[in-house]
């Protein structure tokens, strides 16, 4: 497990750190590192170390535990008390894979339909999905396909049946008589999906929480390399004109 | 309601007002000015990078510049906001740095000032204060406090909602809370004054957008109204997301502010999505302190707003929670019971407006609380069954007919039967306790609510009620919850008025519904046998009363079952009496006799309605009788058997197998006195040979020969060996009697048969050495049929000649192969002509 500190305003100076190498380096596309459909490619450091950015939307039935997850991997705490969730909210927390500095700009959501009134624009540019569901509730696994449907729907990647997916089974600290979704079951729906990883957790206990989101943060990464190559005669459309306006 | 606005919203740039562009023209446009975001947040970038704090705040302001517009829909703002608060970190690492650099933060907090547009200077304020708070040169109490003020400078409402959304999303980490060790930022109460401030401006301006335009617009307005209602809900997020706001301060600050503001902006759409965001995002805990203000709220809301819909989702809530914690809900708190009283005033208060489906889905949910909660509490259950009757009763509905009334109306009967859903119990702890079928029995005002439906319905209902009641198989433990059952499945037991009109419903699903009703008797059986009885008798009482067509399905099943229960007694009995049992604490009140009369009964009325099935039970009531050694009993069965088949059966061959089974019935019989057999053997013959057709008589006289020759002991008289019933008169008296009846039948093809039978009789009893059967009699009858099997016709032939041969050919090898001397003079005596 690499060492992930743990407040948000690392990211502000690992930021700085970025645009210090791009104008070294005269880029001129300065990339907004989260928004829109820009994407943003791993940068090197002066150090030799790199840093990249991945958005990450999670997504799932109401009260399987999205926020807990993101409390206890940012907090390390975890809450009895359920509050619901309204519109979405982010937070941002970076973790080391390799040699590389990973930014994860972890987006929680709305389990509630109505409680998302303002559209989901923040899904576009994402590297990763996260839908979570609770073992003890067989509808939220059910729902799962219907997430992804509307991930898909409202992110419009480029190669939807590519797009990586990462699926938390949470609440596996609860006792066995009351799971209503075997592991065997997830893993046969996971098998038919070859873009999905999978892995249990517990928000409660922690248990399989970093795990998980470093295993989030390697595939968000690679996704995030990969939409560097594939995607770059698309993103030239995007490129910002050059700076001849610009003093 | 007009709400004064005094600064009139800042003219958008190359619009008029309130002319919503089309969709296309609106992403288009919102394309254009992200291009601008992306272009000016590029310059900032080299400005920061050149350090020109002058010049980063040009370009920051036209980035912030594109937020001015009024083209947008709320959606689309949205995403134009998106983009734009995601450039503008690196502003906020830019006043970081500038400040870790030496530069003051007030004095910047100062300079951002200077922009010229109020919507920029205000996003730059923010940030600049957000970055003031962390660098803590000041406490963040007092700048708090100074943005939320300068915030009121943008009137408008979208734009006004989205900046105050930005304060909230920048000071989000920075709001003062008890958990900080560093006290001089100020107290939590600093912070929920902050948010709640905030708030109630955001609130203002949402309400405010409904008055604005025309009045042709107002759907539109709405929609965009519903988009935004998020942003106004995040701050109560932001309150509930603060450790320090605790269940006291809850109570006593935050909520009562919050709905002093929701009750005074008396705006519906504002009231219903508040009141709904109150339930969701404050924990249970908090909802069970402060249940009673938050109900006493509801009356006060517009009347348009949809308080039931609101109770509903707060009492699933509660429920939901009381499933898994239920220790957690005390008696203090008299959740059920604020309810109840909250509830009352309210739907009186707004009966008009309220629907029937309203009414039940509220009472469903409070059902569903009970039965989390308290599940075993059944006065509670009762309560709400009676106040749902009451309230519909008040709104004068006399018949629940509609789809959705009825399905709820049905859960609401069944639930208490019903185990809770699995996945209802997912959420924690165990399964409450499952109401045993005697629980629910105690309900008394379910059939209140039951006679709301109509009567299909109600039918529908008992037999999910029968069904579950059998599936439970809990035992009954009086004999007057048989009555409540009754009364809950009545449409099942008895003919109903209504029901006419389909009484001639599908013959098959009659059956199967009754075949339902009868497998009741099974979870009647109980330990004691009294009770047991006590069961038997009290819903016999109710199956008799279903009218000939059910009692065929019903009472069969209970007379086995009373029988085998007859049994079980008199066995007990029995080990009583020989000392090889206790004799039961309390003495028995139901002996085997009781439950032999009990038997009766059941006979009688099958008897009436189906002779030929309650003949067929009398007779197997006698042999019961019989066995358990009364044979008083076992008389009175045999008459009742005899007097079905005088009165009821008339058809012949039915006369003919009736008689066959009584005859072998009392044939088989053990204890009956010489006196009471001798009558009813002799009833039997005197019956048989008034069978309508000669061969039948015929035969069930030589039937009746065999009453008077049997096996059976005559009850021992103390001392003596029980010897067997041998009079060999009455035999002959038999089979005379059936030679006699035999030669009345005229065709040759009929009589010969009966001969050749009436033979093997003879061969039968002078095989047993019955004096009265002598040779010269069998000699007599062989030349008989010989003679009459010659007059046959040819095709006839075969099988009686085959038959004669047989019989002839027994002779024959009796007088053969004799196994003894007697027996070789014995069959000798018999002539065979050849
Ligand atoms: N036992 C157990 N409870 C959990 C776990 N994770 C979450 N919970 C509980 O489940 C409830 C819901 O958790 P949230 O994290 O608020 O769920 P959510 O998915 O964010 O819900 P929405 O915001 O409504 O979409 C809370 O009461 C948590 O305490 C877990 O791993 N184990
Ligand atoms: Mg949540």
């Amino acid at each position: 497990m690499p060492e992930s500190r743990q407040h948000c305003y690392v990211l502000l100076a690992s930021r700085r750190a970025v645009w210090k190498a791009d104008s070294k380096t005269n880029t001129t596309s300065l990339q907004n590192q989260f928004g829109g459909s820009d994407y943003f490619s791993p940068t090197e450091m002066a150090d030799g170390r790199k840093t990249a950015y991945v958005k990450v939307i999670f997504l799932g039935d109401q009260s399987v535990g999205k926020t807990s997850l993101l409390n206890q991997f940012i907090q390390k705490r975890f809450q009895k008390k359920y509050k619901a969730t309204l519109g979405s909210d982010f937070f941002v927390k970076e973790v080391r894979v390799g040699e590389t500095t990973v930014v994860m700009q972890i987006w929680d959501t709305a389990g509630q339909e109505r409680f998302r009134s303002l559209g989901s624009s923040y899904f576009r540019g994402a590297d990763l999905c996260c839908l979570v569901y609770d073992v003890t509730v067989g509808k939220s696994f059910d729902d799962l396909d219907n997430w992804k449907e509307e991930f898909l729907l409202q992110a419009m990647p480029p190669d939807p049946e590519r797009f990586p997916f990462f699926v938390i089974a949470n609440k596996v600290d609860l006792p066995d008589d009351q799971r209503m979704v075997t592991s065997s079951r997830a893993t046969e729906w996971i098998r038919r999906r070859p873009n999905f990883h999978h892995v249990e957790a517990s928000a409660k206990s922690g248990d399989g929480v970093d795990q998980a989101f470093l295993q989030m943060a390697t595939v968000a990464l690679e996704r995030n390399r990969e939409d560097r190559q594939v995607l770059t005669p698309v993103q030239v459309r995007d490129v910002d004109p050059p700076p001849s306006k610009c003093c | 309601m007009m709400q004064k606005d005094a600064s009139s919203p800042p003219p958008a740039p190359g619009a008029g007002a309130n002319v919503e562009p089309v969709e296309e023209d609106q992403i288009r446009y919102l394309e254009q000015c992200k291009v601008n975001v992306r272009q000016q947040a590029a310059n900032m970038v080299r400005a920061i990078d050149a350090g020109d704090l002058e010049e980063v705040l040009k370009f920051a302001n036209l980035v912030l510049g594109e937020l001015r517009t009024s083209l947008l829909s709320p959606q689309k703002y949205y995403e134009l906001f998106l983009a734009i608060s995601t450039q503008l970190s690196t502003l906020e690492s830019f006043f970081n740095d500038a400040h870790s650099k030496g530069k003051k933060m007030n004095e910047l907090y100062e300079l951002v000032q200077h922009a010229g547009n109020i919507i920029p200077r205000l996003y730059l304020l923010v940030i600049a204060g957000s970055i003031y708070i962390k660098t803590k040169e000041a406490p963040a109490k007092y700048i708090l406090k100074d943005l939320v003020e300068m915030c009121k400078g943008v009137q408008h409402p979208m734009r006004g909602l989205f900046l105050r959304h930005y304060l909230l999303q920048l000071t989000r980490d920075k709001l003062p809370d008890d958990s900080d060790q560093d006290k001089s930022g100020g107290t939590v109460r600093d912070s929920v004054d902050f948010v709640l401030h905030n708030f109630i401006e955001m609130n203002k301006l949402w309400v405010r957008m409904q008055h604005q335009g025309a009045g042709r617009d107002r759907e539109r307005r709405e929609k965009e109204r519903g988009d935004l209602r998020v942003l106004v809900g995040t701050n109560l997020v932001r309150l509930s997301s603060l450790e320090g706001v605790d269940e006291a301060l809850y109570s006593d600050v935050v909520l009562p502010a919050v709905l002093e503001q929701v009750v005074g902006c008396q705006d519906c759409i504002a009231q219903q999505y508040l009141m709904e965001v109150i339930a969701q995002v404050f924990p249970d805990e908090f909802h069970l302190r402060t249940l009673d203000t938050y109900l006493k709220t509801l009356a006060h809301l517009e009347a348009k707003v949809d308080v039931i819909a609101l109770m509903v989702t707060l009492v699933k809530r509660l429920a939901k929670f009381g499933l898994s914690q239920r220790a957690k809900i005390t008696d203090e708190m008299r959740l059920f019971e604020t309810f109840l009283e909250n509830i009352q005033p309210i739907v009186e208060h707004r009966s008009d407006s309220i629907s029937t489906v309203q009414v039940l889905q509220l009472h469903e949910a409070l059902l569903d609380l009970v039965l989390s909660v308290y599940p075993e509490r059944l006065a509670y259950i009762d309560q709400v069954y009676a106040r749902t009757s009451a309230t519909l009763e008040a709104m004068n509905v006399t018949s629940i007919e509609d789809a959705a009334s009825v399905k709820i109306l049905k859960r609401m009967i069944m639930l208490p039967l019903e185990a809770p859903a699995p996945a209802a119990t997912a959420t924690g702890a165990a399964a409450p306790p499952r109401n045993t079928l005697a629980d629910v029995l105690c309900l008394e005002k379910n059939v209140d609510l039951l006679r709301l439906l109509t009567p299909i319905h109600k039918k529908q209902v008992a037999l999910s009620i029968t069904r579950s009641a059998i599936e439970r198989g809990a035992p009954i433990p009086d004999p007057e919850k048989i009555d409540r059952l009754v009364e809950l499945i009545r449409p099942l037991i008895k003919d109903e008025p209504g029901l006419e009109a389909e009484a001639d419903e599908d013959k098959e699903e009659f059956e199967e519904n009754q075949n339902l009703v009868a497998k009741l008797v099974h979870i009647l059986a109980n330990e004691s046998s009294d009770m047991t009885y006590r069961l038997f008798y009290n819903i016999r009482r109710h199956f008799g009363q279903g009218g000939f067509k059910r009692v065929r399905h019903t009472l069969v099943p209970l007379f086995f079952a009373s029988m085998r229960l007859c049994h079980r007694v008199y066995r007990t009995e029995q080990q009583e009496a020989a000392g090889e049992a206790a004799p039961a604490a309390e003495p028995r009140q139901f002996g085997s006799i009781k439950i032999l009369r009990f038997l009766l009964e059941i006979v009688n009325i099958i008897i009436k309605a189906f002779p030929e099935t309650g003949l067929r039970l009398a007779l197997q009531a006698a042999l019961c009788a019989d066995n358990c050694n009364s044979s008083e009993m076992a008389y009175d069965f045999m008459t009742a058997a005899l007097l079905a088949y005088e009165t009821e059966i008339s058809e012949s061959r039915a006369q003919l197998q009736a008689m066959q089974i009584i005859i072998s019935t009392l044939q088989s019989t053990k204890n009956f006195t010489e006196d009471n057999y001798d009558t009813l053997a002799k009833k039997c013959t005197m019956l048989s040979s008034k069978l309508l057709k000669k061969p039948d008589q015929c035969r069930a006289v030589v039937m009746c020969s065999h009453l008077f020759w049997t096996e059976r002991p005559i009850p021992a008289t103390p001392g003596e060996t029980a010897p067997e019933w041998h009079d060999g008169s009455r035999v002959l008296e038999c089979l005379n009697r059936s030679v006699e009846i035999a030669d009345k039948c005229m065709a040759p093809n009929v009589h010969a048969p009966l001969f050749i039978e009436i033979l093997n009789e003879h061969l039968f009893y002078y095989a047993k050495n019955v004096p009265e059967i002598t040779a010269d009699r069998i000699t007599e009858l062989v030349n008989l049929v010989i003679n009459r099997v010659s007059a046959l016709q040819e095709e006839d032939l075969p099988a009686i000649m085959a038959y004669k041969q047989n019989t002839l050919r027994h002779i024959r090898w009796h007088q053969a192969s004799p196994r003894e001397p007697a027996e070789a003079d014995k069959y000798a005596a018999i002539a065979i002509p050849h």
